[in-house]
């Protein structure tokens, strides 16, 4: 597993656009969406939550696209097959590494803007742990998305992926009212971590699956 | 087939990182002895002096000597070969008979497709599509 993960970081991290891509992504909508609107008519720190989860989905899904997509082209894939038969260590290798490079940036990019929108400094530790959660389920969606799509086109990887978020995105609003209000916010995250958990290590062995019918 | 058997494959695909350079993609496939025996090969295959440029930039014959070094440079009992030959020089293609000479004679196993005759002694099924 080391090797895998110290195989991918490398491949990731030579990979600008591919890692540095979502996170200007994320910081231009963040900074635009204020700018965008007349902020002086509302108080921006009661919805400036919203902008952040629909920016973080949005970011995931640009991240994760082509994950898979590029070993599959080159015969990587196929070369992993032979010595592995099968994908499970890659993936959740793969789906780790993008997480660490590029969700937990999100997830603190997210974090420093909703403090620098109004809300408690305090709460910059629940907002960034709630968002890096947040993000390592929805990288394991999305991946789930991409493996399924790699050469059946995009939209069935759009039409599986995208509904399975929405329940996370439930989850997260959920989580960040218990911050504004300061009302069960262990409760949320512990079942956040809970669901993270069960996800990452069921959702790797689906998205091996579906990588061995585009090989087989 | 031994479940345990070592199998090298070359496709159609070169299964190899175009914005990656020759050394580094070797660095992401092998360490040890095998990372040495992989840099003679990119010696032997005289490409050294672009070890270090971006492979997207090389040729399409040495991305596929790159792509050969793989399976030259991995220990393994049978290889399993599709078109080595295309895209390789006169004296690269000698040097991959060659090996595939030396490598049936220690009792490995070769499987391989190829629209150019090999120069090595094996046995040959003719696929060769009849007119109508």
């Amino acid at each position: 597993m080391p090797s895998f993960i110290k195989a991918e970081s490398f491949k990731l991290s030579k990979k600008l656009k591919s890692w540095l891509g979502p996170l200007l992504v994320m910081v231009l909508v963040l900074i635009a969406f204020p700018l965008s609107i007349d902020i002086s008519q509302y108080d921006l720190d009661k919805f400036y939550f919203s902008i952040i989860v629909v920016s973080l989905l949005m970011t995931a899904f640009v991240a994760t696209e082509g994950m898979f997509e590029e070993d599959f082209e080159d015969g990587s894939l196929e070369q992993e097959f032979l010595k592995e038969k099968d994908f499970y260590k890659l993936v959740i290798s793969k789906i780790f590494v993008y997480v660490c490079f590029i969700g937990i940036p999100i997830a603190f990019i997210g974090a420093l803007f909703s403090f620098a929108n109004g809300v408690a400094i305090g709460s910059f530790g629940k907002v960034f742990l709630l968002l890096s959660l947040s993000n390592l389920l929805l990288f394991n969606l999305f991946a789930f998305g991409n493996a399924l799509s790699i050469n059946k086109g995009a939209m069935l990887g759009v039409l599986s992926s995208l509904p399975l978020a929405l329940p996370v995105i439930i989850l997260l609003g959920r989580a960040i009212r218990s911050i504004q209000y300061g009302d069960g916010f262990v409760a949320v995250t512990t079942l956040m971590v809970g669901i993270g958990l069960i996800v990452s290590a069921i959702m790797p062995l689906i998205i091996s699956a579906a990588l061995k019918t585009h090989i087989d | 087939m031994k479940p345990d058997l070592k199998i090298s494959y070359l496709g159609h695909k070169n299964a190899i990182k175009s914005y990656l350079t020759p050394n580094e993609n070797l660095e992401l496939l092998f360490n040890g002895v095998e990372l040495n025996h992989a840099f003679e090969w990119l010696n032997k295959f005289g490409l050294s002096h672009v070890q270090d440029e971006l492979t997207a930039s090389l040729s399409f014959g040495q991305q596929k000597k790159l792509a050969l070094i793989r399976v030259l440079a991995q220990s393994s009992d049978l290889l399993v070969l599709d078109e080595p030959f295309v895209g390789l020089d006169q004296a690269t293609a000698d040097q991959l008979n060659s090996f595939l000479a030396q490598k049936i004679s220690q009792g490995g196993g070769l499987i391989l497709t190829s629209h150019i005759t090999p120069m090595i002694d094996c046995e040959v099924l003719d696929l060769g599509v009849k007119n109508a």
